[in-house]
């Protein structure tokens, strides 16, 4: 669950560079003043585009939370003169497939289609952030499969540990609220308050535009400004305020009949523009963030056979970044997993990890760039995660040199300086009667 | 399906059905077009060149998986799936993943019930050392009692989190015995616990020394790679192994459900009821490819998304469901089948659903389909081998999963032409198939459920 709303994010870490592929990327302005990237590629008869709208669930009203997920599900459901029925048929006819997500931060979208498709393709994107409908037939029937989705993320103990730990660290502030919304909130949701969102929400200063694909940049840029020449030039919508998350240190059981606890932990750490961050990411991948290669899956998985999956990255939220782990172990040790998480933690930020620790984490950043350039959608989304995070097109071309100055000693004192194991707060779902947690707040 | 680390999203892509394998059909242009070659000792080669970034994805897949377990040794092939990562004479336990990350690679691995297979994805250039890799764990690999005690609590906690909690998976594990009754595929790919408890170091190595030979795997690379240099490659790693001996893999017929059998599902985790229903159904093991194609186009005009038949009728007309899907699994070396899986409108009950789905399929089964109809999906079909072809990673495994079924590269390319030549009465006679006694299972909420 909690990868979903991190993709957006974390993708331009990931990333390959896109300049690294076929053809280079092109950073064009459209004549009516449309921003994109573009990657042409005429290997293949298709286009991908990405976009990203900044803001997302984290600026819903307080009682309309759920309402970016519920757009989310809406602007395929007939916009314009063509009804909801009519535009899937659209969809379906024209093999194009086009959809759409919230996250705390973001809203994206994605649309795949074959080149020859393209102007209709572009012109049911433009109906749909334009002149979405939301009738009420769809609106009815999207509203009972939230609704249902809520009841399903109640049998999950990891979705459920995952709203317990937003909730538990910001009290006071939008990201404590579940995205999906609530029963509550979801069912207050009206027809009008879509109208307002998409008004608010859909306008070219939050926009950002990636495309590859089979199409020449001077085709694009007429369809750039067709496409989202009409939405509004600016927004009122007010941003997210600058938040603490509330760190106890404290552990906090919700108790669920399964036989597998899950527990997720969370402390600070620096945000995607922290100077600190890249050097903070190579501190991670040691310590948690490096699948079999971490020091949390060798002590918990390897040596102990206590966990399938135990992990900790970084999840840098706009008002708030955050590092998040997970763990799930058998009802009786889930204390030991924590016990050892928190040793873990507490070691590496006394010593740090070792020189050659550093050097393998940064061998692993810098030669896994390109592994993401194995399709059109996922470089698209690279061209939409680089700007959304300020970052200019040969950024990851750079990535590498970036890395290779960064000093073991620079990663020691960025664990040092960001650790923070006694403020580690921790949410566990599973059988409470069963667990031993008597030694969990202390390493 | 059960892959050795919790799933990242791109490894969801990695079982390709049929309805991809389309993709494969060289019609205009050719899709993969694939270079195929066998080694001296009965190794298979898939090369496909991909040339639009310096990287490669490369596959080890070996034709065994949950299905050909020993009886009473349920999650044997998934465990030794785990173990091949615990070392060898040249490379000690735990460092494969490590050797592969220190140079910017992911690696993992996943076990079916028809195959087990493992993968890096890396830079190109590393490319003969992810071969050698595979190659040395292929015929050496060796393991400590402790490595594999420690293995065995992992794969239980992997049982524990995918199944045991999560009550959907726990119906589908009692799902699958009721339709496969004492076929092998009746057994939960991960293995029941208790057996799992059961299995020794002896049980794998045993396991590993009769199904891991050269003549039993596929060797799959896509991406920046000629096939001289892939070839050169494997010889002079894969082509050192031994022929071993490896059994003839048996997949008994099975008894086709007698009457209508249905599995309730109750647990106190379980918040929203769910119906599922399946019947046997052909696959590219049992089956020619036309009559497979059959299927698979079936699946798509019942339950391929918001314009196909069960949802307009079920969630848009008549609002009993919020969500219906159906697919046909046909890539296998046994039988396939069938499954239409719906989740009710409050209010409304499975034995509705039930009904709903039975109404569409008879419907087919007596009128057929209309001629637009198919030739929409049959479009949709078409449109989706452009797609598949822009994915360097999911789409060329098609290929090699084909062929770890049991079936061959030349079935899959014929596919599309298949597709293309059923007539409205195909679809009628596959539908008519599916009115026999299904398998249904039924989650339902608990009773004190908000």
């Amino acid at each position: 669950m909690i990868r979903r709303w991190l993709l957006p994010i974390l993708l331009c870490l990931l990333v390959a560079p896109a300049a690294r592929a076929a053809q280079p990327t092109q950073v064009m302005v459209s004549p009516g003043g449309i921003t994109a990237w573009l990657v042409e590629d005429h290997a293949n008869p298709m286009i991908s585009v990405s976009l990203v709208f900044r803001g997302g669930a984290a600026a819903d009203p307080a009682n309309r939370t759920g309402l970016s997920t519920l757009v989310s599900g809406m602007l395929d459901e007939g916009a314009g003169e063509i009804d909801s029925r009519a535009f899937q048929d659209r969809l379906d006819a024209l093999n194009v497939s086009l959809g759409f997500s919230a996250a705390r931060d973001s809203f994206s979208g994605g649309m795949e289609t074959l080149s020859a498709n393209r102007n209709a393709a572009f012109d049911l994107l433009r109906l749909a952030l334009t002149q979405p409908r939301f009738d009420a037939e769809p609106l009815e029937r999207m509203r009972a499969a939230f609704l249902t989705r809520l009841r399903q993320r109640q049998e999950s103990p990891s979705a459920r540990a995952a709203d317990a730990l937003f909730a538990s660290l910001f009290p006071d502030h939008p990201y404590g609220r579940p995205t999906q919304g609530t029963p509550e909130s979801l069912r207050a949701i009206s027809a009008a308050d879509l109208h307002d969102f998409a008004r608010r929400r859909f306008t070219r200063d939050r926009l950002i535009v990636g495309i590859v694909g089979d199409i020449a940049a001077t085709e694009l840029a007429r369809l750039l400004d067709t496409t989202f020449g009409g939405l509004p030039a600016t927004s009122d919508l007010p941003p997210v305020p600058p938040t603490a998350p509330h760190l106890t240190g404290a552990t906090t059981v919700t108790t669920m009949p399964v036989p597998q606890a899950v527990a997720l932990f969370a402390q600070s750490g620096p945000g995607r523009a922290d100077p600190d961050w890249l050097a903070f990411q190579v501190m991670m991948y040691v310590l948690g963030d490096g699948g079999f290669s971490s020091r949390l899956t060798a002590e918990i998985r390897e040596k102990r056979g206590l966990a399938y999956g135990v992990d900790a990255e970084s999840t840098p939220l706009a008002a708030a970044p955050l590092v998040i782990g997970s763990v799930g172990t058998q009802t009786a040790k889930i204390g030991e997993s924590l016990r050892l998480i928190r040793s873990e933690w507490e070691k590496m930020r006394r010593f740090g990890p070792t020189d050659t620790e550093v050097a393998k984490a940064k061998s692993f950043l810098s030669g896994s760039l390109p592994l993401r350039l194995n399709s059109s959608p996922a470089i698209a989304r690279t061209l939409t995660a680089l700007p959304y995070n300020g970052l200019p097109p040969d950024e990851l071309d750079n990535r590498a040199a970036v890395l290779a100055a960064i000093t073991p000693e620079r990663v020691r004192a960025v664990a040092a300086r960001w650790l923070t194991p006694e403020a580690l707060t921790v949410t566990v779902v599973g059988d409470a009667a069963g667990m031993t947690l008597t030694t969990l707040t202390k390493p | 399906m059960r892959p050795r680390t919790p799933p990242r999203p791109f490894v969801t892509a990695i079982v390709v059905g049929l309805a991809l394998l389309l993709t494969t059909r060289p019609a205009a242009a050719k899709v993969f077009d694939p270079d195929v070659f066998t080694l001296k000792n009965g190794l298979t080669v898939v090369v496909v060149e991909n040339h639009r970034a310096p990287i490669v994805s490369h596959m080890v897949w070996y034709k065994v998986g949950a299905a050909d377990e020993p009886a009473g040794k349920t999650g044997l092939a998934h465990l030794l799936e785990h173990l091949m990562f615990k070392g060898t004479s040249a490379v000690p336990a735990g460092r494969f993943s490590r050797i592969v990350a220190e140079r910017g690679g992911i690696d993992n691995a996943m076990t079916s019930r028809d195959f087990t297979a493992y993968y890096q994805r890396i830079a190109a250039e590393h490319l003969p050392l992810v071969i050698k890799l595979e190659a040395d764990r292929m015929a050496h690999l060796k393991l400590a009692e402790a490595d594999f005690q420690s293995e065995s609590e992992v794969v239980r906690e992997e049982r524990r989190q995918r199944v045991e909690n999560e009550p959907g998976a726990m119906l589908s594990e009692r799902l699958s015995m009721a339709l496969w009754m004492n076929h092998p595929y009746a057994r939960p790919i991960g293995g029941f616990d208790s057996e799992i408890r059961g299995l020794t170091r002896a049980d794998a190595l045993a396991f590993h020394k009769r199904w891991y030979a050269p003549e039993n795997a596929i060797l799959l690379v896509a991406g920046d790679v000629t096939p001289a240099w892939v070839r050169e490659l494997a010889e002079s790693t894969f082509e050192r192994i031994p022929r071993g001996q490896t059994p003839k893999r048996l997949r008994p017929p099975v008894e086709a459900p007698a009457a209508d059998i249905r599995i309730a599902f109750s647990a106190p985790t379980v918040r929203q009821a769910k119906w599922y229903r399946t019947t046997l159904a052909p696959s590219c093991g049992t089956a020619d490819g036309k009559t497979v194609a059959a299927f698979e186009v079936l699946a798509e005009i019942l339950g391929g998304g918001a314009t196909s038949r069960l949802y307009r009728a079920m969630v848009l007309d008549d609002k009993l469901a919020v969500g219906v899907s159906a697919s046909h699994n046909g890539m296998a070396l046994g039988p396939g089948n069938f499954s239409v899986a719906a989740t009710p409108m409050p209010g409304h009950t499975p034995e509705e659903l039930s009904a709903a789905v039975e109404k569409a399929i008879a419907a087919i089964a007596r009128d057929g389909v209309g001629a637009d109809e198919l030739a929409r999906v049959t479009s949709r079909l078409l449109a989706e081998r452009v797609f598949a072809r822009d994915d360097l990673f999911a789409a060329p495994q098609a290929l090699a999963q084909a062929l770890a079924v049991g079936c061959s590269i030349a079935t899959i390319e014929n596919f599309g032409d298949d597709v293309a030549a059923l007539s409205v009465d195909d679809i009628r006679a596959a539908a008519r198939t599916l009115t026999g006694p299904t398998a249904q299972g039924i989650l339902t909420p608990a009773e004190d459920a908000p």
